[in-house]
């Protein structure tokens, strides 16, 4: 257990620099769009209403008023996050191929530790896992700071006050990684975590057999997946609308629990078994 | 161990609970980011309206932000606030099929959420449906057969079985509209297309099949009708059953419309501009007639409409649903201004009773309209120009107005004042 | 007492082991000799478990490797196994978080002989001190065995010097030692005793003190005798 805590620890501080990177990269571009979108529309307060011969309320008809939705709608907001995303999807890979790529071939010294090997596999997991509740997490902490920017910028006449919770669900497509309900929240990370340990089981694979070992991974996904959603392939095809919607979500909670279990225990008989360094 | 050499586990663990946490408290507590509609009353009994629940749409006019709401005159419930396994469950809107679900859990499993397709009575739960196969090699693309369950309340027997629709071979479209046990006897209320030739023939039929045996007794023929087109007019027949759909109780009087038509292309020209022929077709109804069918005795009336009834309902467009209680069949004709409701009694089918309302002067133009003991409910439909919608009870009996009311927003924020909102269903319990 | 009975390995069709047997002791430093590409390093990747074997068994004190074999089993690969990015302080550090075995005391002794600086990086390195770095990774754990692969290679003269002194102190006494080499000439005189490998199988394996009591050669004449036969 010990070990396993000093695993995680020390993957996190691999991934430091530049997940404090992302984290600075997020807030100061986030910010920079507060700032860009606000004075563009107060521009046109300038122009029109200050300077023009629109009044106020025809502005305010015409125009509408500024909300964070115009500043989260925007690319200033939504590329800092996506780039987030990609950046630590192509983390769940590199985790483990930065062990075993270049001449100094860390994977043995992992390989070697006077520890059940399946803590490598839970300690990286458990990296990526942190890493994206703490992105996720300062999110949260930096939509009130830009919201106070906003508001310190933009007259109370001419803005919309949101909350944290509307601007979130003014989100639409991102609004699967910032759900508004917990249980929401566990299913959508549930899912993702275990499709992070499926793909974690993939990866092994393929260090296991290398050519052959891509195939078997994606054939490992492939089944993953279908035992998944198994329910609801049964559901829509074999005894079509049988299950009600709560023991379909029963079944589909308990074959996800499956899935887990396979991904630890195949991940857990490779790195024993078969895996090469 | 040392603990600051563990800070970056540490600091990162920290974050997420101390801000998750925080995040779930504080949005668990907060208040709706919907608006509150209530019912207000302008005039009359607040008391006329506890029974009514309306289901809607909330949007907001400058963002995409919406909502499926339900209102009483207690308040205002949204779909999205929900909790998630409320919503899983979809009893947002109850129906009578959600009852049925949750009473015969196992006996409802793989049945479509139809509710014409079920009957129920202190006896049984019956359910019959048209299922298909696949016809090879003819123009006619399916086989139909019936599928067929009633669960015995008494004894918590299923008995199910599938029948094949004797003499289908130029079948090509069938239907159910209603569901009814009658005596032991299982009555499915059948729309039938076939061909004859150039002619299309549309049935109205009733299928009989005794419950204890599992076997097809009977095969009438209610309504007929022909579709058949020349010269660009295409002649039509339709069917529809007046009686609630919804409702999966006794109803031993069926109450039907026939309704002719014709169609006619009055205009085709090419469009230069984008080379495509332009058809305008002009629907004409030509007959409008209206029957009532006995199940137990399978006696056919047509329904004695007064003159003025007659050349309304061929003349305007009529709302397809009449209400149907324990005394009346009641239907309801629209003009421009007026709704005209009129009453037949059940047994005698004759018109006792006609009411008419001004809509114009109550301030409504396109109501949902529902009666329900001897009261007669309007609630616009949608929000028209003004932040309001009106909601109006009259009594049948009288032609009185017992309750006029408007649904509005109490205490509407700046943003939730440029606002739509759409009642597509008003339930009275 | 290491023990590998009947070793087979596959890469892909071809067998490269095809049951290699031989012990090692306690106390004994024994060397796999044999050219390049012969599988020396895949049979310590197999005592490890850092690779999967197609047949055969490695016993370790007669029990097969588990995860707390590697609290009394060290393997100095032909290159360090530390990132490149950490301070020697660092790789010290990490190996005393994770190993109980690991001594510290013994890690400074070892830094002061080879003359290392805590504060490198171990991406600044020369290839002498690189290497020097991962013999002390190795020996400074408290373990009974240590498997070393080509400790000698690519190493320049002095470097080669100071490394083979190791060998003759106290921190190998009384372990058992593993090496690998392709070339015998420097350790020739370290040895207790010769495995020779040659396509797949166990050519010889003798006793170096023995064959040079007994029979007077060398290693180099054992060695001779088998691969000229």
């Amino acid at each position: 257990m010990m070990r396993y805590i000093k695993l995680v620890n020390f993957e996190l501080g691999r991934f430091l620099k530049i997940y404090l990177v992302l984290v600075g990269l997020t807030l100061v571009l986030q910010l920079l769009g507060v700032f860009l979108e606000a004075n563009g529309y107060l521009g046109e307060v300038e122009e029109l209403v200050v300077n023009g011969n629109l009044t106020q309320e025809q502005f305010l008809h015409d125009y509408g008023y500024f909300s964070f939705n115009d500043v989260s709608r925007s690319g200033w907001f939504i590329v800092p996050i996506l780039f987030c995303i990609l950046t630590l999807m192509i983390y769940v890979f590199f985790i483990w191929y930065r062990d075993w790529v270049g001449k100094n071939t860390f994977a043995y010294r992992l390989l070697m530790l006077p520890t059940a090997r399946i803590n490598v596999f839970y300690a990286k997991a458990t990296a990526i896992f942190l890493m994206v509740l703490g992105l996720v997490s300062l999110q949260l902490v930096y939509l009130p700071i830009e919201n106070s920017v906003l508001r310190m910028m933009v007259p109370s006449d001419f803005r919309i006050d949101m909350t944290v919770d509307q601007i979130l669900n003014g989100f639409d497509n991102l609004r699967v990684i910032f759900p508004t309900s917990l249980i929401q929240f566990i299913i959508n990370y549930g899912i993702g975590f275990t499709a992070v340990f499926v793909l974690f089981t993939a990866i092994l694979f393929e260090r296991s057999f290398r050519w052959k070992g891509i195939i078997l991974g994606l054939i490992f996904g492939a089944v993953a997946v279908v035992v998944f959603i198994s329910p609801i392939l049964v559901q829509a095809f074999v005894l079509p609308e049988f299950f009600y919607p709560m023991e379909l979500f029963i079944l589909v909670v308990i074959t996800g629990l499956i899935v887990l279990a396979g991904t630890i225990w195949t991940s857990n008989f490779l790195l024993n078994k078969k895996i090469r360094v | 161990m040392n603990i600051k050499r563990y800070w970056k586990l540490i600091s990162i663990l920290a974050v997420i609970v101390v801000v998750l946490t925080t995040y779930f408290i504080q949005s668990s507590l907060a208040a709706s980011r919907y608006p509150n509609f209530v019912l207000k009353t302008i005039s009359g009994d607040k008391s006329e309206v506890e029974n009514i629940t309306m289901y809607g749409e909330y949007y907001q006019l400058d963002s995409t932000s919406s909502g499926y709401l339900r209102l009483t005159s207690e308040g205002t419930e949204y779909l999205q606030e929900q909790s998630y396994f409320e919503r899983l469950n979809n009893k947002f809107e109850p129906s009578e099929i959600t009852r049925l679900q949750d009473e015969y859990r196992n006996f409802m499993r793989s049945k479509p959420d139809l509710p014409a397709l079920y009957f129920e009575d202190d006896n049984v739960v019956a359910y019959a449906n048209l299922e298909s196969e696949e016809r090879w090699g003819t123009i006619y693309p399916e086989d139909y057969y019936f599928d067929i369950a009633v669960f015995d309340k008494k004894t918590n027997d299923t008995s199910s079985f599938e029948i094949e629709i004797p003499g289908q071979k130029d079948y090509w479209y069938m239907n159910v509209y209603d569901v009814q046990v009658v005596d032991g006897m299982l009555k499915v209320v059948t729309d039938v297309f076939h061909q004859d030739g150039e002619t299309e023939e549309h049935t109205l039929s009733v299928y009989t099949f005794d419950i204890a045996t599992q076997k097809l007794v009977g095969d009438e023929t209610v309504l007929t009708g022909i579709g058949e087109e020349s010269e660009g007019v295409m002649k039509r027949t339709s069917f529809t059953l007046l009686n609630d759909a919804d409702f999966i109780g006794i109803q031993t009087n069926l109450f039907l419309m026939k309704e002719e038509s014709t169609e006619t292309i009055i205009q085709s020209k090419e469009n230069e501009s984008t080379d495509v022929d332009t058809e305008v077709i002009e629907d004409q109804v030509t007959n409008r007639q209206v029957y009532v069918y006995n199940l137990a005795t399978n006696e056919m009336t047509e329904l004695a409409l007064s003159d003025e009834i007659k050349t309304q309902i061929e003349n305007t467009p009529f709302n397809s649903t009449a209400f149907i209680d324990e005394e009346y069949a009641y239907f309801n004709l629209r003009t421009e201004e007026n709704l005209t409701v009129v009453g037949y009694n059940i047994e005698t089918l004759t018109e006792e009773m006609k009411q008419t309302f001004d809509l114009a002067n109550l301030g409504i133009t396109n109501p949902t309209i529902r009666i329900k003991n001897n009261n007669v409910y309007l609630v616009e439909s949608q929000l028209e120009d003004e932040n309001s919608v009106e909601v109006i009870v009259g009594d049948l009996l009288t032609g009185d107005i017992l309750y006029e009311g408007e649904i509005v927003i109490e205490n509407p924020t700046k943003e939730q004042k440029n606002y739509g909102l759409q009642l597509y269903e008003i339930e009275i319990k | 007492m290491i023990e590998v009975k009947e070793l087979s390995k596959k890469f892909g069709r071809r067998n490269v082991l095809k049951g290699v047997s031989f012990t090692a002791n306690k106390g004994e430093i024994t060397c796999l000799i044999g050219i390049n590409g012969v599988g020396k390093t895949t049979i310590l990747n197999a005592i490890m478990a850092l690779t999967p074997v197609n047949g055969g068994e490695i016993l370790i004190d007669g029990e097969r490797i588990h995860k707390g074999s590697y609290e009394k089993i060290a393997f100095i690969p032909d290159a360090i196994t530390m990132l490149p990015q950490m301070r020697i302080k660092d790789a010290m550090q990490f190996m005393a978080d994770f190993y109980q075995s690991w001594n510290q005391k013994r890690a400074n002794d070892m830094l002061k002989f080879f003359k290392l600086d805590l504060n490198d990086k171990i991406s600044t390195l020369s290839k002498g001190n690189t290497a020097k770095v991962n013999m002390l990774l190795g020996l400074a754990m408290d373990v009974d065995y240590i498997l070393m692969d080509e400790p000698f290679s690519g190493i320049d003269i002095f470097s080669r010097e100071q490394i083979a002194e190791v060998f003759t102190s106290h921190l190998v006494e009384d372990r058992g030692v593993i090496i690998t080499t392709h070339e015998i000439n420097d350790i020739e005189h370290l040895i207790d005793k010769a495995v020779l490998l040659d396509e797949g199988v166990v050519l010889k394996e003798f006793n170096a003190e023995e064959v040079r009591e007994t029979e007077g050669k060398s290693v180099i004449d054992v060695m001779r005798e088998v691969y000229q036969a």
